[in-house]
């Protein structure tokens, strides 16, 4: 079977915390089911693929048309991460070949997700209709439909503006996507000099960060010309904090969401039909079963 | 056709501001010429800068439009002293001779290219409060072709006889008839060029048009992320900034791609100025 000209890739290199096998299967499902059977391609490390063979949800081979396995040593990195206001753990984050993906990408046009990010329509197959070269998304809106933190608006509170590297397109033609892609790199390999020049604090490898770096890099350090913005302009995510507690279907869930600064208080949002980027992965997890299972029908 | 860049530097002060524009401006365009306007005396301590000195009436709005009179051009684009060019494109005159015989900037930016409310700004401020609109003259263009001087003559005669207590005597007598006087509420107590300029874009509203010919940032307000509120302090004491060995600015990480309006000199070091006049960027 060839390899037809546009794709969804997904990226997973598991850990002993975080199943990002599972997750990556669950995701490529969901796109399959809201955006019209599209073509998945998973790229991955020989333990995950491994672990999918073994103990994977049973579905892993249909959920992929390609799987590209590669023997890799992950850099270390670790990340904070919260499961509700009241859990908080560290684990690895290998996320430090991200930017690869321009070479590795068996398609011409490529949309790439985290497998955190669970599709729930088909307004991103709209971008395979563009000419554009290179687009991710700048703006983003809480489940709770506040903006995000600071931090997550701009790097510094003077600095340049936030991409999220959740959802990356780009088209192997386009010299300036090519181009993106090399400056990310550039700028993951001199990182700690990027983190000193533009500002930003913490020691996690942030690709979110790297590829705005690239961004602002790309447009002569100043407005932008070069990158488009993906269908919807905005990406919908919930926090960390955030809970899933009740799924009505595949694209429709209900969360339960802390107010940052008064945890002990929550709203309950409900999301139905739209594309949501879930930071809370062991609440994917715990309703794993209900949404493969919605994901199947 | 006399096509030219024109500087009114009206104080001692603001020569190496002028200078510092007008190589800008020569760097971006070298078929045009810039003159540099400046009050007589001034004239006669720095006549190898200044091009040609008017008579100053002590009134900086009058001396404003004083030097557009005085000088000798077809057409040209007026610039306040107190900014720098970091980029131009030149080709904007084509369009411009087009347009109408006074042309505005419409949009001012901040250092990173977000566009500010000009509400912000004390004189826009009071323009859009007492007239409901504000004219941006950062830089304007002037077509003398197209009888520009008619109206910066009547800019001239108002900046020369302006007074509030007159203005509200001839509201009064106009009150007193019992008509109606709806535009002449709240005027300020002494004027300045953009308010002039933004009555007269009223009063002949054909004449004027609202074009960016050049991107204006202007640095005299900008946005204090962290409390929202709007800062106080001048841009140089809370953003970071560097003029590179090429005379390109650069704040916070943004490199400044167009006409940067300061107002405040205090950060025009020797040193950057001497990097500024060397300009070779962009």
């Amino acid at each position: 079977m060839t390899t037809p000209k546009n794709g969804l890739l997904l990226i997973a290199y598991t850990n002993f915390t975080i199943n990002y096998g599972a997750l990556a299967v669950l995701a490529a499902k969901l796109a399959k089911r809201h955006m019209n059977n599209i073509h998945v391609t998973l790229m991955t490390d020989e333990r995950t693929y491994r672990e999918l063979l073994d103990n994977g949800p049973s579905n892993f081979r249909t959920a992929f048309d390609n799987i590209i396995v590669e023997n890799l040593d992950h850099e270390t990195n670790i990340r904070l991460h919260h499961d509700t206001p009241w859990y908080q753990f560290n684990t690895q984050f290998s996320n430090k070949n991200k930017h690869t993906i321009f070479q590795k990408s068996p398609y011409q046009k490529t949309l790439m997700i985290d497998v955190d990010y669970l599709i729930g329509n088909d307004d991103l197959l709209k971008i395979f209709d563009t000419d554009y070269g290179l687009a991710l998304f700048k703006n983003a809106i809480s489940a709770r439909n506040h903006a995000p933190r600071m931090q997550e608006q701009k790097l510094n509170e003077h600095g340049i503006d936030m991409w999220w590297s959740t959802v990356v397109y780009w088209d192997k033609d386009s010299p300036e996507a090519e181009i993106f892609f090399n400056v990310w790199e550039h700028v993951k390999e001199n990182y700690n000099y990027y983190k000193f020049l533009y500002k930003f604090p913490g020691a996690l490898y942030r690709t979110d960060f790297a590829a705005s770096i690239a961004i602002h890099l790309l447009n002569g350090q100043n407005g932008n010309v070069v990158v488009n913005q993906l269908p919807g302009k905005v990406m919908r995510y919930s926090d960390q904090m955030d809970d899933i507690i009740k799924v009505h279907d595949s694209n429709d869930m209900v969360l339960l969401c802390p107010i940052p600064a008064t945890p002990w208080k929550c709203t309950v949002n409900r999301i139905k039909k739209e594309n949501i980027h879930v930071m809370n992965k062991l609440s994917i997890l715990r309703n794993y079963e209900t949404l493969m299972e919605m994901a199947e029908q | 056709m006399k096509e030219i860049y024109l500087i009114n530097c009206s104080n001692k002060a603001e020569l190496d501001q002028a200078k510092v524009l007008a190589v800008s401006l020569r760097h971006f365009d070298k078929s045009r010429p810039v003159y540099i306007a400046g009050p007589k005396e001034l004239e006669k301590q720095y006549p190898n800068f200044i091009t040609f000195g008017y008579e100053s009436e002590g009134n900086y709005t009058h001396d404003y439009f004083t030097a557009l009179i005085e000088s000798d051009f077809d057409r040209a684009i007026y610039f306040t002293p107190w900014q720098i060019c970091q980029y131009f494109d030149p080709a904007v005159w084509e369009p411009l001779r087009n347009l109408t015989p006074i042309v505005g900037l419409n949009i001012k930016k901040m250092y990173n290219e977000s566009i500010i409310d000009p509400s912000v700004y004390f004189e826009d401020k009071v323009n859009i409060a007492t007239l409901n609109t504000t004219f941006n003259n950062s830089a304007i263009y002037v077509d003398n072709t197209k009888n520009a001087k008619k109206i910066i003559g009547s800019c001239i005669d108002l900046a020369a006889s302006y007074s509030l207590d007159e203005v509200n005597q001839v509201v009064e007598k106009l009150l007193e008839e019992n008509k109606e006087v709806a535009l002449l509420d709240n005027f300020p107590d002494a004027v300045w060029p953009s308010w002039v300029l933004s009555l007269y874009s009223i009063v002949y509203e054909d004449l004027f048009f609202k074009y960016d010919f050049v991107n204006n940032i202007d640095l005299s307000r900008q946005e204090c992320a962290n409390n929202e509120q709007w800062r106080t302090s001048k841009w140089n004491h809370f953003l970071r900034y560097h003029v590179d060995n090429d005379g390109i600015l650069r704040i916070e990480n943004f490199v400044q791609k167009g006409l940067v309006t300061y107002r405040d000199p205090s950060w025009l070091s020797d040193d950057n100025i001497v990097k500024l006049l060397k300009i070779n960027g962009i």
